[in-house]
């Protein structure tokens, strides 16, 4: 597999959205976006949506995620799978970035595919895995794998959350595969 | 090397492992390659390392400085034995992490006992596969991500999938997160960086070849 940078963007600030724009061209056709320290402390859930030339696509299309799987294990118990399944009533990619989870340290790692975004007369297709770590006592794994059915040219992403639970550091790097 | 293939003079030429520069004839990319000099790379995948493992009890494998994210690809994947589980540990300072700091994993594979287990508190290691019959005798291909062993704020994860097939052709699934509970306070944990991780059968021996990459400007 060959990798070439794209571009990456890091939260300057604690924000609330964090955007990567334009980095879906026509050049490639599978991408892959690493995201690094995420950093943030409370409850928080983040999700995502995708972007085009126009800004953030809204809407009820995002309504094929399939084969979700959130992991949590904590200490003193709690541990579980408590989804296993099927969205089909949300008007974001849910759990993007899985959620923080309370008021420790929580620092997020995750690891995405994006297929054919850009080619207007395709849908675009995402796989993603992220892992929250909760101070050093909890963990949780959020998985989501998610077609956009709707045939347009995707540029870029957003990730979304609670008011600045995207902390200072948050970085995304997007990289193009080469076939 | 061949006269007009190469441009010697060059005040930028560089030949080493994973940086070629310079303007090579096919007989030099060749000769290159028999020599163990060619690994031109223009990519951001930056091959780190490669190593052919063969009835070993255990391998480390390690995670060079400079990169967030680490990939390792193994493929030809052989454990000789049935009934066996692939653990991993990480290596700090040049000692095998062996405390009970992996309880936070969870991993899943097909076995039909198996599916969906987590991690029991005190872990002493993050199990990757569980296999209570022949299914990982034939192991195929698996690769595993992990993300911030560099890096002395935050916590580490790792994730990993994969699939195997054992002699009649069945197929196991298996994937997996974890983290490594380490350092200072539960709240604000501080750690050193992870220079290595350490993978070991619960029995018996391993094969097979494992490629570690470097996730370039992530």
């Amino acid at each position: 597999m060959n990798l070439k940078h794209i571009k990456s963007v890091t939260a300057g600030s604690d924000v609330t959205e964090l955007a990567v724009d334009n980095c879906f061209t026509a050049e490639y056709s599978h991408y892959k976006v690493y995201l690094n320290n995420l950093n943030s402390y409370g409850f928080a859930y983040y999700h995502a949506n995708l972007r085009d030339n126009s800004g953030v696509k809204t809407g009820t299309d995002y309504n094929q995620q399939g084969l979700q799987k959130f992991g949590n294990t904590s200490s003193g118990g709690g541990q579980g799978f408590y989804y296993n399944g099927y969205r089909d009533d949300l008007d974001y990619i849910a759990y993007f970035a899985g959620q923080g989870i309370n008021s420790y340290q929580n620092t997020i790692h995750g690891v995405y595919d994006f297929y054919m975004p850009f080619e207007s007369d395709k849908y675009t297709f995402m796989t993603g895995k992220a892992v929250t770590s909760q101070g050093q006592y909890q963990l949780f794994t959020a998985e989501t794998n998610f077609v956009y059915p709707d045939a347009c040219s995707i540029t870029g992403f957003q990730m979304s959350s609670s008011a600045n639970k995207i902390y200072t550091g948050t970085k995304f790097s997007v990289y193009g595969v080469p076939v | 090397m061949s006269e007009f293939g190469y441009i010697p003079d060059s005040a930028n030429i560089e030949q080493s492992f994973g940086n070629n520069k310079g303007i090579f004839t096919p007989k030099d990319i060749y000769d290159l390659k028999k020599l163990g000099k060619w690994t031109l790379d223009n990519s951001d995948l930056i091959l780190l390392s490669e190593m052919d493992f063969t009835d070993v009890s255990s391998l480390s494998v390690g995670l060079p400085t400079g990169y967030n994210n680490h990939v390792l690809l193994f493929n030809e994947f052989s454990p000789i034995a049935d009934n066996t589980q692939l653990n991993a540990r990480y290596i700090v300072d040049g000692t095998i992490q062996t405390a009970g700091k992996y309880s936070y994993h969870t991993f899943r594979n097909d076995d039909s006992s198996n599916v969906y287990q987590l991690a029991a508190s005190s872990t002493s290691a993050m199990v990757l596969f569980n296999a209570t019959s022949s299914q990982i005798k034939y192991s195929g291909g698996w690769q595993m991500t992990i993300q911030g062993a560099d890096n002395n704020t935050v916590i580490p994860k790792c994730s990993w999938k994969g699939v195997s097939v054992d002699a009649g052709g069945d197929t196991t699934s298996f994937d997996g997160e974890g983290m490594w509970s380490d350092g200072g306070s539960g709240t604000s944990p501080t750690r050193t960086r992870q220079e290595a991780i350490h993978f070991y059968m619960s029995s018996n021996n391993i094969s097979g070849k494992v490629s570690v990459f470097g996730v370039n400007k992530s």
